[in-house]
């Protein structure tokens, strides 16, 4: 039983580290970025790059990917996703479309497979991310075996999942972001630089998925590919969680992880995904405004 | 005559706020109604109310002898109250006349309208006349995105003449408006009168003037007054209620 | 000069897509035929996506899914009607992977060579798995549509939902093991077979067979949305409530559209059963649902006719690209690049720019003309 409810309670922190990001960008920015699958891939690489070529320690990996796909965000922030601010569903579609380009320029090594060269830890193939022993290392606490690794992915989850709630509700950021996000044009007049916000927030949602990167790569596979079916499954949570409520995207990940641990248990992995995207079918349609969310569509 | 909409103690609860509370009147069959109040009086709310778009609850909505309360918007639309919304509403991605075409709603049905072509060879008199009295007629072809604010306002006006209804709701269909414009609308309402039964809401009493027969004047979600302009410029509980503001004169 | 109209420009560029495509043949070999039947397949995704997304404003992620059962419903009729399904120890046919996974000694015949396998017995008739192909994405649509537009949930979440819905399927699917062959689809197919005529995808005649089928769904579309009920729908795209105080049932037209698509989707994919000779849970990935959106997109989700070359064009291209074997990945991310322009610079597409070229160049010639008159 703790087993299981262990492993549901792993697959919920993972989906809420590549949520978290998107529970900002979405939830407040109202910006659907379906490149943040490709951002949370860059951040796998970066572990990878780092490990190959410079052999930093993993935990160090986390601020390096942090600050890198911060800054690949800020990038799309300014030159993409800025000129199609009130057009939703064309957001949608061109963060899509850089999703497809920057797995390409993985794959293709930033164009240096033209010229027949190679980058170690890049290309079309699959890297593995070796973790250090300690992570490694399974333990009894009781008769419960703990697993070190899968511990810190929920702690650093829960540690990440405070800092935002901290910088939201209690820095004077998060208040121009909250300003900004129930209505830039009035929140503009009042002497907020809604554009710096903007960058600044879609900067920081894309760090998270970085981070959640970093952790992913520990423990699976990493290719250029990776990251699309995560964009897929944060949006479902952040929606069924109810947009704009941090807490809201906090209990559906825990839900929809738990499902899936559980019916992964009793059934299969497929039909627990499949059941997970069920649930989330009937959830939206019955309360579209989402599970915890007191505010309307 | 007989009441075509009769209102009885209707109200609405916004968790524990009350925009209409305990509300009733009635209105005849070719009259034409103002409805005054200060911002918040839950003028807006009431139109709401009676058009099914926020759900009321409690009191009752009778329209030609039908309880109305709560019903889909469309199905209050298809017994014939039609509405023109405070900010203009028109489609702006269509073409003026095509705007009119769909408020021409002489068949509803998917089906039916399978079978009606989008751009009727035949000339239309219900759609000429619709163009003539909102003066679009050389715009017709035109987007009506690129139409002025007025001009907005009258194809809105034009489309609620197309669609017919026994029931007008105006919700301050000069607001924004120019003095010319303000009275070429009141023109155009004053030529629906008779035919259409009205309901005005508006801030302007110059114009209340000049179409008005009779005010019913809310305050606070309730009823404060009701009868001719002149019993409600001298009415002291409309003259105290609207002290603050300066007077009615200025609402 | 009156013949010189918008519309009639409009009418003359459908006329020219008709005309080149009954053509082809006289130009291309086979092998080509049956790529161009296969690209003629996905314009026909592109105008039901053109219809959706373009004139009901419904952004439908999961078309895939509509696509897919289409697909899946006539390779089924098709799978029986192989020859190797007719050489597994029986008179009746039998899909060879249901022995692969029975159960020993079970028996070989459809009734209950496993648990579903029943459900294939009506599919022995070829008539059944068309019907099939459209029936079932329609009544999908139709309960999904139903369900979504009474709940009055509109743009984002119709994407999300229909996006989640597809991907639900394709996961069904794949654990159909025993049922579809999962993850492996259904492949070695019979061929189409209509009174005696056998389509051989490689063949002159299912060329025309998928040609005049698109050209008769791009006629049927257009003139859908020429009727009434298609300005009702332009005009619900652009201010929903309003068009509901106007006395119309908005979730009924929107649904009606939507189901449109969906059979339009479905045809499609029968058709491709037809061309490619498999059916497979790829047809089901999301990218593919969103391929079609970008080729929707670059030509021009507003015109019909614009979509239906948009995915055509974007196609060949690939095709030919993609002979170059270094260029393939490059190839994806020009399409990238092509489709983030596109999304950025022209939301019009390719058909609103040539749109604009066209108007621009007739406001010139009347303007010529009528200064000639004045002199």
């Amino acid at each position: 039983m703790a087993d299981v409810f262990f492993i549901g309670l792993s697959l919920s922190s993972i989906l809420l580290l590549v949520a978290l990001g998107l529970a900002i960008t979405y939830g407040t920015m109202g910006v659907i970025n379906m490149a943040h699958g490709e951002l949370v891939m860059i951040g796998a690489y970066v572990t990878v790059l780092c490990q190959t070529h410079f052999g930093l320690h993993f935990l160090l990996c986390i601020p390096v990917a942090f600050v890198v796909t911060g800054a690949v965000g800020y990038a799309i922030e300014r030159f993409v996703v800025r000129r199609l601010y009130g057009r939703l569903l064309d957001t949608l579609l061109a963060t899509w479309a850089l999703a497809i380009i920057i797995q390409q320029a993985i794959r293709l090594e930033f164009g240096a497979a033209f010229a027949g060269l190679h980058i170690d830890g890049l290309g079309p193939g699959l890297q593995n991310v070796p973790i250090p022993s300690f992570f490694r290392e399974t333990f009894l606490v009781g008769d419960f075996v703990v697993q070190p690794y899968r511990t810190f992915i929920i702690v650093l989850t829960i540690g990440l999942f405070i800092l935002t709630w901290w910088l939201i509700f209690h820095t004077s950021f998060g208040m121009q972001l909250r300003a900004v996000s129930r209505n830039r044009g009035i929140a503009s007049c009042c002497g907020i630089d809604d554009k710096r916000i903007n960058a600044w927030t879609f900067a920081y949602g894309s760090a998270l998925a970085g981070a959640a990167g970093v952790m992913l790569a520990g423990f699976k596979t990493v290719s250029p590919s990776m990251g699309t079916p995560f964009v897929i499954d944060g949006f479902l949570v952040v929606v069924m969680g109810g947009v704009g409520s941090l807490f809201g995207t906090l209990g559906s990940a825990v839900i929809l992880g738990e499902v899936q641990g559980w019916v992964a248990s009793l059934l299969n992995d497929v039909l627990a995904r499949a059941i997970v995207f069920g649930v989330i079918i009937v959830v939206i349609i019955i309360r579209p405004q989402g599970l915890f969310s007191r505010r309307g569509r | 005559m007989a009441a075509i909409l009769e209102i009885e103690e209707l109200e609405v609860n916004f968790r524990g706020f009350r925009a209409v509370d305990g509300f009733s009147m009635a209105v005849e069959e070719g009259e034409l109604r103002v409805l005054i109040g200060a911002n918040g009086a839950g003028k807006t709310t009431l139109m709401d109310l009676i058009t099914g778009r926020t759900k009321s609850t409690g009191g009752k909505v009778t329209f030609l002898g039908d309880n109305i309360t709560n019903r889909q918007e469309h199905k209050i639309a298809r017994r014939g109250i039609g509405r023109k919304f405070q900010v203009p509403s028109v489609f702006k991605d269509l073409t003026v006349r095509e705007n009119l075409e769909v408020a021409y709603t002489r068949s509803l049905s998917v089906w039916r309208n399978l079978a009606v072509r989008a751009k009727p060879r035949r000339v239309d008199r219900q759609i000429e006349r619709a163009l003539e009295l909102s003066s679009l007629t050389e715009e017709n072809t035109n987007l009506a995105g690129n139409l002025s604010h007025g001009q907005t306002q009258w194809l809105e006006l034009g489309m609620v003449l197309m669609q017919n209804p026994k029931l007008v709701l105006l919700d301050e269909p000069t607001a924004g408006m120019t003095a010319l414009e303000t009275e070429k609308t009141s023109e155009i309402i004053n030529s629906l009168k008779g035919e259409h039964s009205i309901i005005v809401v508006e801030h302007d009493m110059t114009f209340v003037r000049s179409i008005c027969e009779v005010i019913t004047v809310m305050h606070l979600g309730k009823k404060l007054a009701e009868g001719t302009v002149e019993q409600i410029e001298n009415d002291p509980t409309v003259i105290d209620a609207y002290l603050g503001s300066g007077g009615i004169t200025h609402a | 000069m009156q013949l010189l109209t918008r519309t009639n420009l409009q009418l003359a560029a459908y006329g020219l897509f008709i005309v080149v495509v009954m053509l082809l043949p006289l130009f291309m070999d086979v092998f080509w035929l049956n790529r161009i039947s296969k690209y003629l397949v996905f314009g026909m995704l592109g105008i039901a996506i053109s219809m959706s997304w373009g004139y009901a404003g419904i952004l439908n992620l999961g078309q895939g899914l509509f696509f897919g059962f289409g697909a899946y419903m006539l390779a089924m009729s098709l799978k029986l009607a192989s020859p190797t399904s007719l050489a597994q120890g029986s008179d009746e046919p039998v899909p060879d992977f249901m022995l692969w996974t029975s159960e020993p000694g079970a028996p070989i015949d459809l009734c209950c060579i496993n648990q579903g396998s029943f459900l294939w017995i009506p599919f022995k008739e070829q008539w059944f798995g068309v019907a099939m192909g459209l029936v079932m994405p329609t009544l999908i649509a139709l309960v999904l549509g139903y369900a979504m537009f009474r709940a009055r949930i509109a743009g984002v979440y119709v994407a999300i939902l229909t996006l989640a819905l597809c991907l639900l399927v394709r996961l069904l699917v794949i654990d159909a093991q025993p049922l579809i062959n999962g993850f492996n689809g259904l492949t070695d197919l019979g061929w189409f077979t209509v009174g005696g005529l056998e389509f051989d995808p490689y063949l002159v005649e299912t060329y025309y067979l998928i040609a005049i089928i698109t050209c008769l769904v791009l006629i049927g579309a257009r003139w859908l949305v020429n009727t009434k009920v298609g300005v009702v729908l332009q005009a619900i795209r652009d201010n929903e409530e309003r068009v509901r105080y106007l006395g119309y049932d908005v979730a009924v037209y929107k649904v009606f559209f939507f189901c449109i698509s969906a059979a339009i989707a479905g045809l499609a994919g029968m058709l491709y059963v037809i061309a490619a000779e498999f059916a497979s849970p790829t047809f089901m990935n999301i990218g593919f649902s969103i391929s079609m959106v970008v080729w929707a997109a670059v030509g021009g989700r507003w015109s019909l006719l614009g979509a239906c070359l948009g995915a055509i064009l974007l196609n060949v291209v690939e095709a030919t690209v993609s002979e170059t074997e270094t260029l393939v990945e490059a190839w994806q991310l020009i399409i990238g690049a092509i489709f983030l322009f596109v999304v950025l610079v022209m939301p019009r597409g390719l058909a609103g720019f040539i749109q604009q070229g066209a108007d621009w160049g007739l406001d010139w010639l009347h303007q010529r003309v009528k200064e000639r008159r004045i002199r």
